[in-house]
């Protein structure tokens, strides 16, 4: 299945914290081994290229899958253009 | 009383990097400092969250408040008080009217399994809990007060002993018990008076980042608030570099204590943030040469220092300043003993000389009194030995390390079983004890992968078909605190054993590095 582009945008930061090759939409930041401390980590690489308050912490600890991210980080910046 | 045996070289180095006594009001209790504080600059900032804040005045007015109505409702000096609130101007009020009521507090956080939170009441004999969720009474069998008495003038006229107890902290057991870490009032007046660390003065403004069952909090409040100084409280539930760094900014922090994990993230993904401050303090793993230097190289000389000190002996008990780092440097020494704390590299019953091995030990005003309902290890962890005719109270690390011929320490590690993650002290025999009462789990072992980061790692044995590493790691986290739930979990027909019949950890960990789908299991 193929992914969104930002989904591939949190595919290639999970490529790079945790070392793994393939992420799936599907996927789940704290099954891949994510922990608090990851979290800030990939927090901040989310606002370096989505802009700041893209994705809060609080989305990420309530659901975090990839596609999910992604739909949140979609509709946090659509309407910080809008 | 039995003496420690020694050389010439390594009593000489010992009484170098031992000379740390200064004055400081060792017979005072925290409300009486913080109220000479009060009364000096009533109007000065001690709280600030946001656009919410606390002067010296208002804050010594609502806990004054909040210990009368405690005491009205029945609570005794000398008990023990729950706390759960979230980070706020309300949760040092909480604190300071706890002290005042010449109580002792004990942070908690209600995530905990009711076992765990059962367990830590109970060593400490805690009946109250002050906190915004009436559900806790019910579900602790204890007494809830909300922190939300009206301010008063007047303090609740109690005398409080500076040895009496300040606060308990809990800290990972090997036998599955949680240890219970009591502080006396003496001892926070010893980590933040005549500081050798960091400036913390009237001009301080001293952030509270750390979550408040960590003794990082100590420092990050009452290195504030006993010192005339600002305690500027990070807003959030969850840290955020972008907030952190917005936070510093607009509330102009100079000092602040990052656990090294969280320090060497910001310096990798936001080193910027930390651009503004003036004393920068980071701790409590093994430092990452690579980020250090990449610090001095963005901050400069005289901002960086390293911290090391164990919870028994409250907060910090050496400091190294990083001014300068030698290229070819492999490892950061934890340095010297900062004001009013000894410090003595043991090997047996024998002192040091620099350059060989031994246990790091640690005397002065600091030290706990021992573990809650733990005699044995107690007499075990703290013991008292004549060092150069003088006789010593010292508390046992069971950290190694030795001395530099200059007197800083070099850190080596540990023999047992206790390992740092993210800045969590985690003793792996407390998550086994644990595991090891899975009615599935015949045999595990815990270790620390580093792949991607330090995390913890489980191996499992077990026959049964319906044990998913998913219902073991909500076995773990029924139980556990989150910080010491495995990352990941292997279920394995069998722990591979060496030729002389340990579990053999490299293989284990060789398995698990192996490919994507071994690292994919939960």
């Amino acid at each position: 299945m193929s992914l969104t582009p930002t989904e591939e945008a949190i595919a290639e930061i999970w490529t790079e914290l945790f070392g793994v090759t393939e992420v799936g939409s599907e996927d789940d930041f704290f099954a891949f081994g994510g922990n608090s401390l990851t979290a800030i980590k990939f927090l901040a690489r989310v606002e370096e290229r989505f802009g700041v308050d893209a994705l809060l912490p609080e989305t990420l600890y309530e659901d975090a899958r990839v596609a999910s991210l992604a739909k949140a980080i979609d509709q946090a910046t659509a309407s910080a253009t809008t | 009383m039995q003496r420690l045996a020694y050389s010439d070289p390594a009593l000489a180095i010992h009484r170098l990097i031992n000379q740390t006594a200064v004055g400081y009001p060792r017979e005072s209790g925290v409300p009486e400092l913080f109220e000479r504080c009060a009364d000096l600059r009533p109007d000065a900032p001690a709280v600030v969250q946001g656009d919410r804040g606390l002067t010296y005045r208002q804050l010594d007015r609502l806990a004054n408040g909040l210990a009368r109505e405690l005491l009205a409702r029945g609570l005794t000096p000398g008990s023990t008080v729950g706390v759960s609130l979230p980070r706020s101007p309300e949760l040092i009020v909480a604190l300071l009217a706890i002290l005042k009521c010449g109580g002792s507090y004990l942070p908690f956080d209600p995530a905990y399994s009711d076992e765990r939170l059962r367990h830590l009441f109970g060593e400490s004999g805690c009946r109250w809990v002050l906190s915004d969720r009436a559900d806790l009474g019910a579900r602790l069998d204890c007494e809830v007060v909300a922190p939300d008495a009206p301010p008063a003038d007047r303090g609740p006229g109690v005398a409080v002993a500076a040895d009496a107890i300040a606060y308990i902290n809990f800290t990972s057991g090997s036998t599955g018990r949680p240890k219970g870490v009591p502080i006396r009032h003496r001892s926070i007046a010893r980590l933040v008076h005549g500081a050798t660390y960091a400036r913390l003065d009237e001009g301080t403004r001293l952030l509270h980042l750390s979550p408040v069952t960590f003794d990082a909090a100590t420092f990050e409040i009452w290195g504030a608030l006993l010192r005339g100084g600002t305690c500027v409280l990070y807003p959030d539930g969850f840290v955020r570099l972008s907030r952190l760094g917005q936070v510093l900014r607009e509330h102009g922090v100079t000092v602040l204590f990052l656990t090294t994990a969280l320090f060497n993230a910001v310096i990798d993904e936001a080193p910027e943030i930390l651009s503004g401050l003036r004393t920068i303090l980071t701790g409590g793993e093994a430092h990452s040469v690579r980020h250090i230097a990449e610090a001095l190289r963005t901050y400069g000389p005289g901002r960086l220092v390293s911290v090391y000190g164990p919870t028994e002996a409250t907060t910090f008990a050496t400091f190294h300043p990083v001014d300068e780092l030698a290229d070819d440097v492999v490892s950061l020494p934890i340095g010297r003993p900062i004001q009013n704390t000894r410090l003595y590299v043991v090997d047996g019953e024998t002192l040091c000389a620099p350059g060989r091995s031994g246990e790091i030990w640690l005397a002065g005003d600091g030290l706990s009194p021992g573990y809650l309902g733990m005699p044995e290890l107690t007499a075990d962890r703290f013991v008292e030995r004549v060092i150069d005719g003088v006789t010593e109270r010292l508390y046992r690390t069971g950290d190694h390390g030795h001395l530099l011929p200059g007197g800083d320490v070099a850190f080596e590690g540990r023999k047992d079983d206790q390992v740092k993650i993210n800045g969590f002290r985690i003793e792996l025999g407390e998550i086994s004890y644990h595991l090891n009462r899975h009615p599935a789990v015949r045999q595990s072992h815990v270790a620390v992968s580093t792949l991607g980061g330090r995390s913890l790692l489980a191996f499992v044995v077990t026959d049964d078909p319906a044990c998913t590493a998913a219902s073991v790691r909500d076995h773990l986290r029924a139980r556990l605190p989150a910080y010491m739930v495995p990352a990941r979990v292997h279920l394995c027909d069998a722990l591979p054993l060496t030729a002389t019949g340990k579990i053999d950890r490299h293989a284990l960990l060789a398995a698990h590095e192996g490919g994507p789908s071994q690292a994919r299991s939960r």
